[in-house]
């Protein structure tokens, strides 16, 4: 029942709105709760348990840290003993918070990536003559499960440094972790943000379904006219890498970025649109990352919740441990100011990108998708100043279009080589695939019709083509700040239906579905 | 919602729904054939009322390992590949359900490798939920058609144009690319049983039932692939088969036989066949029908110069390689 089927757009979510709407305020909540489940068990049946678990987890840990406090701020401290009795907290409560944090972990590293480990494991057993010893495992992961751990443990990290209250009714927390809109590919919401408004139990209103529907009609034209035509073409390419070369890997690696934003982010609209109709505000995943000048700026547009999430429990906590500071302490001492937070912010960084990379799945491809951003971020710190002095003593103005275009197209090369490797089989796949951009380099293949031999036709193109203006048209007017929505709802009725007609029309007859067409899954449910 | 809102909603979707019925009949194909995965499959649906012998259906291990021109060439017997990519046994019978409609073959080869492919009830749901709106709104099913629109067809509303039939080879998927299956013997005998999932069972049972109305033999059968194949999926065919009194064709246990050889007869390293493959098959498939189905040969019946004009094409692409 993904967001772009039929089941889920006019039976699943009408039947939710309805039930929602016609349940008494307080019980709205556990509707959206059932709905979240039901949504769950249509992916993953029995798996349900492993969110029961997590939920169930979470709400003990975080009520355990609280009472935990209560306790201490309730006892006596006589002023002798009172420093020590502090650090004995603080210890227990760090306890506990690992403890909880190490729960959630276990079952995502189990499921996801004890197989990788063990098969890596036995290669290097293997390699010095030890017989296997390790048995091969693959479990069934439950849909959702990279997003919903980290949305748990942002849960406890939070209770734990007490930007929030550790939250008493189970039920409420348990939609926070499984929210239908949020469970196939998130984004990754923080307690603060969803969870108010989830079990506020507000009324439907007719402005926030409108606008909900839209956006959702927003994102199934990038879905079906964008992401799933362009499909046929990626698999392909990037299903038999050996067979091409040149212009067509580089076709591919294009192609596929834009399949993979067009994916994600209209998915990401659906799930938008379905939380507005609720009246609930899910936070944004993307800003028109394209437009970006910089790998680090690409990444604070592009999945914005997991860069944040990576930024606030990761970056930060590394960055705070005595080992870092003192490291950064002695390097700027040795290497200088810029040198030494370039040198201690490192360390930090390359816990967020080895785990950005791991992550997304569990290959060493994306482990080097993860290792080639930390490395060209580094290098854009490290070269910064630089780059600033040879351009100043150049006299080449950085803020001109020009330098701009350069950046942007220096940008795109870099994100387009990521791609690639992000989405080839696997790392070997992956470096041939490179490799055979420049072995196998035919300007012959742009003229010769090869593009046309790989599930695309011409219309197939031009359809294609079609969606790109449109998407980059929206993304202009949005980069502008102007919203869309409020232009449209500010004409009369006329003008706005002709649009919303002309609009869904263009889905139903442009996308790449139904007969012909193999089923395009969610990129991102699958990480 | 205040009554207002309400009848603006109600105003806007009937006004999309009008829209979505007119524009079906716009996009609503001559020949019915469409540029997909369903386009072979589905030109069954164009052949003449009761014309065709037998049917092979399955996903790609069916349709890339008969080719009913090669059968007609030998035997002259009338049958069509309905085999489609990735198919899951639900869609199988759906497609069967529907060119029964039109066609009353005496056999069906069902090729058993989607027997293995689980889904689940939800999928089922879902499959069921756009049969209906296909039927509702044909817009659905012929959308993409956009890309053969002209505007003669808006002048074709109500009267309809004929046009050329798309030479589709009966369904086969033709392919000569040769890249070899090398890693030897495959197939090791055990007494396990693969268990067929819940909802493919389900339907495996439907289609059997669907053909026994119908009073047609069902025949099921594996196509050479030591990619797709085991044993222990062969023994829950053979199960299935017992159980139901059907007769069971596992290929894969008569290679010799055949003649494959894997060094030339596979496209994909031994997932499907190619066309030399194939054609083994195809011979055996057509010796299989002369002896056990009764059958006419119509190769010299004026009714059927189609096929003869069809094969003419067929041997030309084929010859050439």
């Amino acid at each position: 029942m993904a967001y772009n089927s039929l089941l889920y757009l006019f039976i699943f979510l009408p039947a939710v709105l309805l039930a929602y709407q016609l349940a008494p305020k307080n019980f709205r909540y556990k509707v959206l709760l059932s709905a979240s489940y039901i949504f769950f068990l249509s992916f993953s049946g029995k798996l349900l348990v492993y969110l029961l678990f997590s939920t169930l987890s979470i709400h003990h840990i975080g009520l355990w840290l609280t009472s935990c406090k209560k306790d201490f701020l309730s006892a006596a401290h006589a002023p002798e003993n009172k420093k020590a009795e502090k650090a004995a907290y603080e210890a227990k409560r760090r306890r506990i918070l690992w403890f909880g944090i190490g729960l959630q972990l276990s079952i995502l590293m189990i499921l996801k990536y004890s197989g990788f480990f063990f098969e890596n494991f036995n290669l290097v057993l293997k390699a010095i003559s030890f017989p296997r010893l390790l048995p091969a495992m693959k479990f069934a992961l439950p849909i959702g499960i990279s997003f919903y751990t980290l949305q748990a443990i942002s849960y406890l990290i939070d209770v734990y440094y007490e930007k929030i209250e550790a939250v008493d009714n189970l039920g409420r927390l348990a939609l926070y972790l499984a929210f239908f809109p949020t469970l196939l590919e998130g984004p990754i919401c923080r307690y603060s943000q969803t969870a108010e408004a989830l079990c506020q139990g507000k009324p439907l209103e007719y402005k926030n379904i409108t606008y909900g529907l839209q956006r959702m009609i927003w994102g199934l034209f990038k879905k079906l006219v964008i992401a799933d035509r362009l499909n046929l073409l990626v698999e392909t390419i990037f299903d038999t890498p050996n067979h091409y070369g040149g212009i067509i890997v580089i076709a591919g690696a294009v192609l596929y970025t834009f399949q993979l934003y067009a994916d994600f982010s209209g998915c990401i609209d659906m799930t938008i649109g379905t939380g507005e109709m609720f009246g609930v505000t899910i936070p944004e995943n993307f800003r028109q990352p394209f437009f970006s000048k910089t790998a680090s700026e690409f990444w604070r547009r592009w999945h914005i919740t997991l860069g944040a999430w990576l930024k606030d429990y990761i970056f930060y906590p590394i960055s705070l441990t005595k080992f870092v500071k003192n490291l950064g302490k002695k390097s700027r001492a040795k290497f200088g100011k810029h040198f030494g937070q370039i040198i201690s912010s490192a360390v930090a960084l390359f816990g967020v990108w080895i785990l950005n990379g791991l992550w997304h799945g569990t290959g060493w491809n994306y482990i080097f998708f993860g290792m080639y951003y930390f490395v060209l971020i580094l290098m854009g710190n490290l070269l910064e100043p630089a780059v600033e002095r040879i351009t100043s003593s150049l006299r080449i103005d950085r803020t001109n279009n020009l330098y701009r275009g350069f950046q942007t197209v220096k940008l795109l090369i870099i994100v387009f080589t990521g791609e690639l490797f992000f989405r080839a089989n696997n790392l070997t796949a992956g470096m041939n695939m490179f490799r055979s951009i420049f072995t196998g380099f035919h300007w012959s293949a742009v003229t010769d019709g090869s593009l046309l031999k790989l599930g695309l036709t011409l219309p197939d193109f031009i359809a294609v083509f079609f969606g790109f203006i449109a998407v980059y048209t929206v993304g202009v007017i949005h980069e502008r700040g102007i919203s869309i929505r409020e232009r449209i709802s500010g004409w009369n009725v006329f003008a706005r239906w002709s649009f919303l007609y002309v609009a869904i029309l263009l889905v139903i007859v442009l996308g790449a579905y139904g007969d012909g067409y193999l089923p395009a899954k969610l990129i991102y449910a699958g990480f | 919602m205040k009554n207002k809102n309400r009848i603006k909603s109600i105003s806007f979707l009937t006004g999309l729904f009008l829209l979505l019925y007119i524009a079906s009949y716009l996009l609503i194909p001559y020949n019915n054939m469409g540029d997909s995965l369903y386009k072979k499959a589905n030109g069954i649906l164009k052949e003449p009322k009761n014309t065709i012998d037998y049917v092979a259906i399955g996903d790609s291990e069916c349709s890339a390992s008969i080719s009913p021109m090669e059968v007609w060439n030998d035997y002259g017997y009338t049958g069509y590949n309905c085999g489609v990519p990735s198919q899951q046994l639900q869609d199988t019978y759906y497609l069967l359900e529907r060119l029964l409609k039109n066609q009353h073959p005496k056999v069906v080869f069902l090729e058993t490798n989607a027997f293995y492919r689980d889904f689940k009830y939800i999928n089922t749901l879902e499959t069921s939920i756009e049969e209906t709106v296909k039927k509702i709104f044909p817009i659905y099913k012929y959308h993409d058609n956009w890309k053969y629109f002209h505007f003669y067809m808006l002048k074709a509303l109500g009267h309809k144009i004929k046009q050329e039939q798309i030479t589709v080879y009966k369904g086969y998927q033709y392919s000569a690319i040769v890249n070899p299956y090398k890693r030897g013997p495959y197939v090791t005998e055990t007494d396990d049983v693969y268990v067929i999932d819940e909802q493919p069972l389900l339907y495996l049972n439907k289609i059997a039932s669907l053909c026994r109305d119908k009073d047609i033999q069902l025949i099921l059968y594996s196509a050479p692939s030591p990619k797709c194949w085991s044993y222990a999926k062969h023994n829950a065919a053979a199960a299935f088969a017992n159980e139901n009194q059907l007769t069971y064709i596992d290929l894969n246990l008569d290679i010799d036989t055949l003649g494959i050889d894997w060094a030339k007869d596979s496209r994909d390293d031994g997932d499907h066949l190619n066309y030399f493959g194939a054609k083994k098959v195809s011979d055996y498939m057509g010796n299989y029908l002369s002896e056990h189905a009764d059958l006419t040969d119509h190769r010299k019946d004026d009714l059927f110069a189609g096929w003869n004009k069809e094969l003419k094409n067929y041997l030309k692409l084929t010859e050439q390689n």
